[in-house]
């Protein structure tokens, strides 16, 4: 039920079973093995935050005609250490909280954050065997623990005993609310021609074509769910900055900030992938090409799918930050026009095309 | 839920120190209350102190993306009470520097603004292009920025040469460029929304308020300083006003954008037509009569006035200046109750305001 | 353009015959002077009757002996300017506010009582503007002293 299925950790485990069985006996060793096992998890997803963070001051830049970050890093690669650098500066920074915050829901905040990011990263299908938990409902897992996020940026607005906060954690509410539904009818739909909630089964049936070419309006819906979601331009209104100073983050300063932050680039790259899951044929190849792989030997099939996954996150991140360079800021009322009178009736029309395309495939 | 909420003194929507009282209601604007003073430095009582030449400088200072249209107020004014008549290569030259000016202020206007509604690159991208006016005026007055070029009766420096090619060359580069990121905003529906029948200020309203400048324009009003009533060579060339009759955001907006093309114009062709001669008149007093005079000019953001008093002394008697964006910020009581609060910096950021000559 | 000047000049002596006042060649500036207790209804009769529309700036000049409060009123559809002075007490100067014609005049007089001590009768408002609340003396008349 982990990683250790892959065939490249599997030897690993067995033969930490063998050696670790005797010594601290069988449960003890299963225990310290996925203890290890959500390290590698978590330690993949911020190894992606960083290349993300530096990707989108790189990338944004080069858009804006200018450099971004140029020092920090080896070469060819300048300012990929920039975001290293960054945390350390916020990691040593001074830890305080303010007089008139309620100490306990400004802690909690940011935590749960960070939480809901990371633990949908571990139902994520990164690649063949890279599964962290395999669950049948991990669809409806995932969509539980997107909803958690936005609640805890709530939390952080409401606590700071700041009204810029309150605001932008009023917003986040609005916004969240007026855009899960959309998000999960079309997440629904895809369910629906896969016949399964699993999201590995999801992206496994998607062998021979991508659901991107059957569920076009989905895919697009998707796409703008999750920018609003994300609370990137140009749904950053939560944290517009013009207006709110940082909206729900204007209290927070040194490592929370530090957190909201790796919060929002863990959730970007979670959402990307769960993108790349559902409509772009997880980390398979499509038109059954993925038999191809299986003439590979299994440990570098399995690296294959994992460098394919992870090309296909990029292209989605890079589409993200295009319209951060692009586009302009909507307003509050704009947004929820946008998700109640578009988006949510959009979202049924696809539903009904997906049960239509479902009639036709079989 | 009614509530007073602080924007300003230090917050990113101000453009500069001031504080707007905004009260709300959930996400509605009921009241606003604008507070101004945090920049005062006392100019107007400086001038008493300081000898008419002195002062120039301080004028500079006074807007600080667009100088030489302050100094060029001072410096008219102070003429018109000398009786001292510029030769003609220096009014050349100041009315080209004026324009450029112009240009290199809207610049930083539209980054702004563009800053604003939640999009950074129109900024890096306009930022980019003034660069370009900067140099070359810099290559004539020596500063980027606080240039004390006019002089009373003529101009400091005159044009380096090869600076009129080089100029010539900038603002056709600068035209062909302005299309990228002007259409970045034109062709974009998410700005258009953001600007489009925000901030209406009728005519009848603006006329009230006095505004004066791009917002008055945009609610339809001819009004223009170089074409009322006109100073330097505005007279010569014929100028027109560019007027929008859409009185929203959206109308100083494009105000503004085709006011950076008509300023290219002004300022190529009379470039193209740069006579020889000094760029300093022969005899120039160093004090002015006693009198008093009222002198306009029309700055980036609207009328700027001197009201000039001398006593025939070596100091100003008394000198008033009157800033267009001391009455743009006033203007918001009329312009934002009933908005949303994100159109606030919308509807700030199409006034243009600039804190350095309002607090004086 | 100077016709018209003429024009307005000619319709203003109609109607106030105490008026003193000239009209030069080739100047877009007309000085008035008027007596504080008539200033409102001259600016008022300017507005309405002869289309000065627009109030560009209230300000004062301390003499040492007498203090004049200055209008300076222009208009949206031509060049004239019309300069409307008028003198006050130095002691206690005070005149009638004119924010219920030009809403603009609010910061304009404040910033005059700010920085002269004038205090204008019937003003919504009149703190001072530029400077702090608690700030003592009014920093442009001639006698303050400033260090």
């Amino acid at each position: 039920m982990s990683w250790y299925e892959s065939p490249i950790l599997q030897p690993v485990y067995v033969k930490a079973m063998e050696v670790l069985g005797p010594i601290i006996g069988r449960t003890g060793a299963q225990l310290l093995l996925s203890l290890i096992e959500s390290i590698l998890i978590i330690a993949l997803i911020f190894i992606n935050v960083l290349i993300i963070v530096w990707l989108e001051r790189k990338i944004l830049g080069r858009m804006m005609n200018r450099r971004g970050p140029v020092y920090a890093g080896p070469p060819l690669l300048w300012g990929l250490f920039q975001a290293i650098a960054d945390f350390l500066k916020l990691m040593t920074k001074e830890f305080f909280i303010p007089r008139r915050a309620d100490r306990l829901t400004y802690i909690i905040g940011p935590a749960l954050v960070v939480f809901a990011g990371l633990a949908i990263g571990l139902m994520v299908p990164f690649g063949e065997g890279f599964v962290g938990l395999k669950n049948e409902a991990s669809l409806i897992y995932i969509i539980a623990l997107a909803s958690l996020e936005p609640m805890g940026v709530m939390l952080c607005g409401l606590s700071a005993n700041n009204k810029f906060s309150l605001m932008g954690g009023m917003r986040a509410a609005a916004q969240m609310i007026s855009y899960e539904l959309p998000a999960v009818l079309v997440l629904i739909s895809a369910a629906l021609l896969a016949g399964s909630v699993d999201i590995l089964e999801i992206a496994e049936s998607q062998s021979q074509i991508w659901y991107v070419a059957i569920l076009p309006l989905g895919a697009l819906l998707y796409l703008i769910t999750v920018l609003a979601e994300l609370e990137r331009t140009p749904f950053d209104i939560p944290e517009a900055e013009s207006e709110l100073v940082a909206g729900f983050m204007t209290e927070y300063g040194g490592m929370f900030y530090g957190m909201l932050m790796a919060a929002h680039y863990i959730s970007v790259f979670v959402t990307s992938a769960l993108f790349v899951a559902v409509f772009l044929g997880g980390y398979g190849l499509p038109f059954g090409l993925n038999a191809a792989l299986e003439m590979l030997p299994p440990a570098l099939a399995s690296l294959t799918t994992l460098l394919i996954f992870h090309v296909k996150v990029y292209i989605v991140v890079f589409l993200l930050i295009w319209i951060r360079a692009a586009y302009f800021r909507f307003r509050i009322d704009q947004l929820l026009e946008l998700g109640w009178k578009r988006l949510f009736p959009l979202s049924l029309l696809n539903l009904v095309w997906a049960i239509a395309a479902l009639g036709v495939l079989s | 839920m009614e509530m007073w909420v602080n924007f300003g003194p230090q917050h990113p929507f101000t453009h500069g120190l001031w504080r707007l009282k905004v009260k709300v209601e959930g996400e509605t604007v009921v009241d606003v209350e604008p507070t101004i003073g945090y920049l005062h430095r006392g100019v107007e009582k400086l001038a008493e102190k300081r000898s008419w030449v002195k002062f120039i400088p301080y004028n500079d200072r006074l807007c600080y993306v667009a100088s030489m249209g302050w100094t060029e107020g001072y410096v008219g004014a102070v003429e018109r009470l000398m009786g001292v008549e510029p030769p003609e290569r220096a009014l050349y030259l100041r009315t080209i520097t004026s324009e450029l000016q112009r240009i290199a202020s809207h610049f930083v206007w539209l980054g702004a603004y563009s800053i604003d509604l939640g999009n950074f690159t129109a900024l890096l991208f306009a930022v980019r292009e003034r660069e370009f006016i900067l140099d070359s005026l810099s290559r004539l007055t020596g500063h980027r920025m606080t240039y004390n070029y006019p002089r009373f009766g003529g101009v400091a420096r005159d044009a380096p040469n090869g600076w009129v090619e080089r100029t010539i060359r900038y603002l056709n580069r600068i035209e062909r460029k302005m299309n990228d990121f002007v259409n970045l905003m034109l062709d974009n529906e998410t700005f258009l929304k953001r600007v489009q029948g925000v901030g209406i200020l009728k005519k009848s309203v603006a006329k009230e308020w006095g505004v004066t400048g791009p917002v008055a324009r945009g609610s339809g009003l001819k009004v223009d300083v170089r074409y009322n009533d006109p100073y330097l060579l505005y007279e010569e060339i014929g100028f027109e006003p560019v007027v929008e009759k859409d009185c929203d955001c959206f109308a100083r907006y494009m105000v503004r954008i085709r006011e950076i093309y008509e300023s290219i114009t002004i300022a190529r062709e009379l470039l193209m037509r740069l006579p020889e001669g000094d760029v300093m008149a022969k005899r120039v007093p160093r004090v002015p009569p006693p009198g008093e005079i009222y002198y306009r000019v029309e700055v980036p953001r609207g009328e700027a006035g001197y009201y000039i008093v001398s006593d025939g002394k070596d100091v100003p008697y008394r000198v008033k200046i009157r800033s267009p964006a001391y009455v743009h910020i006033q203007a918001t009581k009329a312009m934002m109750p009933g908005c949303n609060v994100a159109d606030l910096p919308a509807i700030l950021g199409s006034l243009d305001v600039c804190l350095g000559d309002t607090d004086r | 353009m100077i016709l018209d000047l003429y024009r307005i000049a000619e319709a203003i002596r109609a109607s106030h015959p105490d008026l003193e006042f000239d009209v030069k060649e080739g100047e877009r500036r007309v000085v008035f002077k008027v007596k504080a207790e008539k200033l409102h209804n001259f600016i008022k009769f300017l507005r309405d009757e002869v289309g000065r529309d627009f109030l560009s700036t209230v300000t004062a000049v301390d003499y040492s002996d007498r203090m004049e409060v200055v209008y300076i009123l222009g208009s949206y559809s031509d060049g004239f300017i019309f300069v409307v002075k008028t003198e006050v007490d130095r002691e206690n100067p005070e005149v009638e506010s004119v924010v219920d014609l030009f809403p603009t005049a609010n910061f304009h007089e404040r910033e005059v009582y700010d920085m002269f001590g004038v205090r204008f009768r019937n003003h919504p408002n009149l703190r001072r503007l530029l400077l702090p609340d608690d700030f003592e003396g009014h920093p442009l008349r001639k006698d303050y002293e400033w260090w």
